[in-house]
C-alpha cells in the first residue's frame, strides 16, 4: 500500500510554522542544515535512490508549498527528487517553487557527507534530524551496511503513524484567556559592519565530557550552562558597546524546545516551542553565578505543561482568531511581516537550539564521523547558535550575516577556552587562510 | 594542528589564521599540518548559488502594505462609480490613487540616490499634471507645467546623472535649456517669439555674465563665504536691473532705467565694495610679502 498523500489532498501548515512563508525575505531565510560526515564516500546516483525509497515513508514532507486565499497550505508534490553538491553557505535562501524542484527541503552531498537542508514551515529540528538519519540508514544499507533498529530510523515500506503527520498545537490546544503579552526589546549587536546573503559559519567542536565537567560543577545541564555563556559574552559586548548603563536593554536568549516528550506527541511536524530567558542588565552588572542562577530557574519553571500550554495557547488563539481567519492573506502578509518582530526576533538577542547528543545505532555510529546542525539567522538577530553531538563531541556552529564581525563568537569561545575547555575551531569565512 | 595565541582555539589543521580574531599563525609548517578535508567546500560557480531575495522583511511588508491599500481604494471607487451610475468618474482619483502609491513604492524599491530619486519623482508628477489636464479632453495648463519639470531635469539632475567627464556637457545642456525654455514658454503663451529674445535671454545672458565672473574667482581664488554670498547677490541686482534695461528698450522708451534705478545704485556699490576687497586684500597681502 502506498504511503503517499491523497493526489488533492490539501495539508494545512501547522501552527507554528504559519510565520514562515510570509516573513521569508532577505537575511530571514528560516531553514536550518543537518549533516552527517562518513568514512565512506557518497554517491550521488546511490544517495537519490536512498532518498527516492526513503520518501515513500515521509509523504507529508513529500509536498509543495502554495498560496490560499485565506492561508499557505500543502499539496502533495511528485516531481523527480534531486540530490544537489553541498554548498560552502548554509541555510540559503529556498524558493517555494524554484528553490528544489517544488519541494521544501535540498539534500546536498559533499565527497564524505549527507546534508539536508529543510524550509522551517516544513519540519522542526528533531522532525529533520528523523528525515535525515533515516536517509543516511537507508544510504548504508545500499552500500551493504546493516545498521540495527532504532526509534528515530523510519524503514521504507513500513506504514506512517497518523499522528506523525498531524498538527499536535491543536490537539493539545487549551482555551485560555489573555494568552498575548509582548516584552520590551531586548539587546542587539550594532549592525556596524556589512551584511551578507552568504551566511558566515564558525564551528566549534568541544568534547561533550569536558562541557559535562564543567556544567556538572555548577549543577546546571549543558544547555543552561551555554545559555548562561552567551547572556555572559553578550553582557561584555553590550558593555563595550552602550557605556550608559541607562541606555542599556535587556539580554534574553531564545531557546527552542522539543515539546514532544512533555506532552506525548510523535508528530514529524513543528512542534517546538521557545522559552526566552534573560537578565535585565539596566539593574546593573551581574556576574556569571548570577547569571547562571537566573537561567537556571527561568528555564526549569518554562519548562512544564502547564505553562508551555499557554504558548500552544497563543499560537493556536492567533490563528483562531475570526479577524486573523478570515482576513485574505494578501492582507495577512505584510501584518505577519511587519509585527513578527516585535512578538518574536526583537524580544531577544541571539538564539541557541540545542538537539542534545545524538544516540547512533550499531552500523551506523562506526561510519558517522561527526554531526552538524546550522539554524538560520535573521535580520534583527544576526547571529545564531546551533548545537549537537554525537561520538563524544559537540558541534557548536554560529551563523551570522555579520560580513566580518565576530565578535560575538570570539567572546563566547574564547570564555569557554578560559575555563580549560578545547574548542577546535572551522569556518567557511572568506579571507581566512586554510 | 595550531593553536591561536590570542583566543586560544585550536585551528584546524592546515589554517594560517584565527577565524575568531584573525591573527596570523606563527608556527612552523608540521604544527600547522597539512590542510584537510574542509569542513566547508568551496565557492560554488555563480550559476549555482540561490539567489537570495532582494528586499528585506520590513520593507517588504510596507511594500505590501501599501498595494494592499492600494487595492483597497481601487476597488472602492471602481464600486462607486458603479454604484452611482455614470455621475461620479473614477479615472482621476484612481490615477491619483495609483500615483500616489508609485511615490512611496518607489522610494522602497530603488536604491535612493539623488539622481534616481528626483528622477523618478519629476516623471510621476508630469504623469499626474497630465492626467488631471487631461481630464478635458486636451493638454493646456500641464504643458508649461512639463516644460518646467524638463528644465528642471536638463539643469539640476541631468549633469549629476553624466558620467564625470561628460558632466561640463550637461551644464552647456543646462544653460542651453534655460534660453530654449524662455522661446518655448514665449512661443505657447503669446503664439509668436517676442519677449523671449528682446528681453528674458538678453535679461539671461547678463546674469549669467555676472556669475561667470564669480566661477572664475571660486575656480582661481579663494573668496570668503561672504563674497560668495556678496556675489550672488550682486548677479541677482545685475538680472533685476538688466530686465528692467531690457524691457524698457522692447517700449522704446528714451529712459535707462525706470523702477530698477535704485537696485543698480545697490549694485554699483556692491561692486565697489568687492572690488576694493580684492584689491585691498591684495596690497595687504603683498606688503606683507605674502603669497596670494
Amino acid at each position: 500500500m502506498s504511503n503517499a498523500l491523497h493526489r488533492d489532498e490539501l495539508l494545512p501548515l501547522d501552527n507554528s510554522a504559519i510565520i514562515y512563508p510570509p516573513t521569508v525575505a532577505r537575511f530571514n531565510t528560516h531553514t536550518f542544515r543537518l549533516s552527517m560526515d562518513l568514512t565512506i564516500p557518497v554517491y550521488p546516483h546511490r544517495l537519490l535512490t536512498a532518498l527516492e525509497h526513503i520518501i515513500e515513508r515521509f509523504p507529508y514532507f513529500s509536498v509543495s508549498l502554495h498560496r490560499g486565499f485565506y492561508w499557505y497550505y500543502f499539496l502533495p508534490h511528485t516531481a523527480p527528487l534531486k540530490v544537489y553538491p553541498e554548498t560552502p553557505y548554509p541555510c540559503a535562501y529556498m524558493h517555494r517553487k524554484k528553490g528544489a524542484h517544488g519541494y521544501l527541503f535540498k539534500v546536498q552531498y559533499t565527497e564524505h557527507r549527507i546534508a539536508i537542508e529543510i524550509f522551517h514551515a516544513l519540519t522542526d529540528g528533531t522532525g529533520g534530524l528523523i528525515f535525515l538519519k533515516s536517509l543516511v540508514a537507508e544510504y548504508l544499507r545500499l552500500s551493504g551496511y546493516q545498521v540495527a533498529p532504532d526509534d528515530q530510523i523510519f524503514l521504507p515500506h513500513s506504514l506512517p503513524h497518523p499522528e506523525e503527520k498531524e498538527d499536535s498545537f491543536e490537539r493539545f490546544y487549551k482555551p485560555l484567556k489573555s494568552v498575548f503579552g509582548s516584552e520590551t526589546a531586548a539587546f542587539h549587536m550594532k549592525a556596524d559592519d556589512e551584511l551578507t546573503d552568504d551566511i558566515q559559519v564558525i564551528s566549534a567542536r568541544i568534547a561533550i565530557a569536558d562541557l559535562k565537567r564543567l556544567s556538572t560543577s555548577h549543577q546546571v545541564t549543558i544547555t543552561e550552562y551555554l545559555v548562561a555563556e552567551l547572556i555572559d559574552a553578550l553582557q561584555r559586548i553590550q558593555e563595550k558597546e552602550i557605556p550608559a548603563l541607562r541606555r542599556r536593554s535587556p539580554i534574553r536568549i531564545s531557546v527552542p524546545v522539543n515539546i514532544r516528550k512533555v506532552f506525548g506527541s510523535q508528530s514529524l511536524r513543528n512542534f517546538t516551542l521557545f522559552i526566552v530567558v534573560g537578565i535585565d542588565v539596566r539593574l546593573g552588572h551581574y556576574d556569571f553565578h548570577e547569571i547562571l542562577n537566573q537561567v537556571m530557574h527561568q528555564m526549569r519553571s518554562e519548562v512544564n505543561a502547564k505553562t508551555l500550554s499557554r504558548q500552544v495557547a497563543r499560537n493556536v488563539a492567533g490563528r483562531r482568531h475570526p479577524v486573523i481567519r478570515y482576513a485574505p492573506l494578501v492582507f495577512k502578509n505584510p501584518f505577519m511581516k511587519l509585527l513578527s518582530d516585535h512578538y518574536g526576533d526583537a524580544i531577544y538577542s541571539s538564539t541557541i537550539s540545542n538537539i542534545g547528543n545524538v544516540h547512533l545505532p550499531d552500523g551506523m555510529k562506526e561510519v558517522v564521523q561527526r554531526l552538524d546542525f546550522y539554524l538560520s539567522p535573521s535580520k534583527t538577530n544576526k547571529v545564531s547558535w546551533a548545537a549537537i553531538g554525537t561520538n563524544g563531541y559537540l558541534s557548536l556552529n554560529c551563523t551570522s550575516i555579520f560580513a566580518h564581525k565576530t565578535d560575538f563568537e570570539q567572546e563566547f569561545l574564547t570564555a569557554l577556552v578560559a575555563k580549560g575547555i578545547a574548542v577546535e575551531v572551522s569556518t567557511n569565512r572568506n579571507g581566512t587562510e586554510r | 594542528m595550531a593553536y591561536c595565541v590570542r583566543c586560544g582555539v585550536k585551528l584546524e589543521s592546515g589554517a594560517t589564521v584565527c577565524p575568531l580574531c584573525n591573527t596570523q599563525v606563527m608556527a612552523p609548517q608540521d604544527v600547522i599540518g597539512k590542510p584537510g578535508e574542509p569542513l566547508f567546500p568551496s565557492q560554488p560557480e555563480a550559476a549555482l548559488r540561490p539567489r537570495a531575495p532582494r528586499l528585506d522583511k520590513n520593507r517588504k511588508g510596507i511594500i505590501e502594505l501599501i498595494i494592499a491599500f492600494m487595492a483597497i481604494a481601487v476597488i472602492t471607487l471602481t464600486i462607486t462609480a458603479f454604484a452611482l451610475d455614470g455621475s461620479f468618474v473614477p479615472w482621476i482619483p484612481i490615477g491619483s490613487v495609483i500615483l500616489g502609491g508609485a511615490y512611496l513604492l518607489i522610494a522602497l524599491f530603488i536604491r535612493i540616490t539623488y539622481v534616481k530619486i528626483v528622477s523618478w519623482y519629476a516623471l510621476l508628477t508630469a504623469l499626474l499634471v497630465v492626467m488631471i489636464d487631461l481630464n478635458n479632453g486636451k493638454l493646456s495648463w500641464s504643458i508649461p507645467i512639463i516644460l518646467s519639470l524638463v528644465l528642471f531635469y536638463l539643469t539640476a539632475v541631468l549633469p549629476w546623472a553624466l558620467p564625470k567627464h561628460q558632466r561640463k556637457a550637461g551644464w552647456i545642456i543646462g544653460i542651453v535649456s534655460v534660453a530654449c525654455y524662455f522661446i518655448a514658454l514665449d512661443g505657447l503663451l503669446t503664439g509668436a517669439i517676442d519677449w523671449s529674445i528682446s528681453i528674458a535671454i538678453p535679461t539671461y545672458a547678463v546674469v549669467l555674465l555676472s556669475l561667470s565672473f564669480l566661477i572664475l574667482r571660486i575656480h582661481y581664488g579663494r573668496p570668503s563665504v561672504t563674497d560668495i554670498v556678496l556675489s550672488i547677490i550682486l548677479s541677482a541686482c545685475w538680472g533685476v536691473v538688466a530686465g528692467d534695461f531690457f524691457h524698457l528698450r522692447s517700449m522704446g522708451s528714451n529712459r535707462l532705467l525706470s523702477w530698477s534705478a535704485s537696485v543698480a545704485i545697490v549694485a554699483f556699490c556692491l561692486l565697489i565694495f568687492l572690488t576694493l576687497n580684492v584689491s585691498v586684500r591684495r596690497v595687504r597681502n603683498y606688503f606683507n610679502n605674502r603669497v596670494t
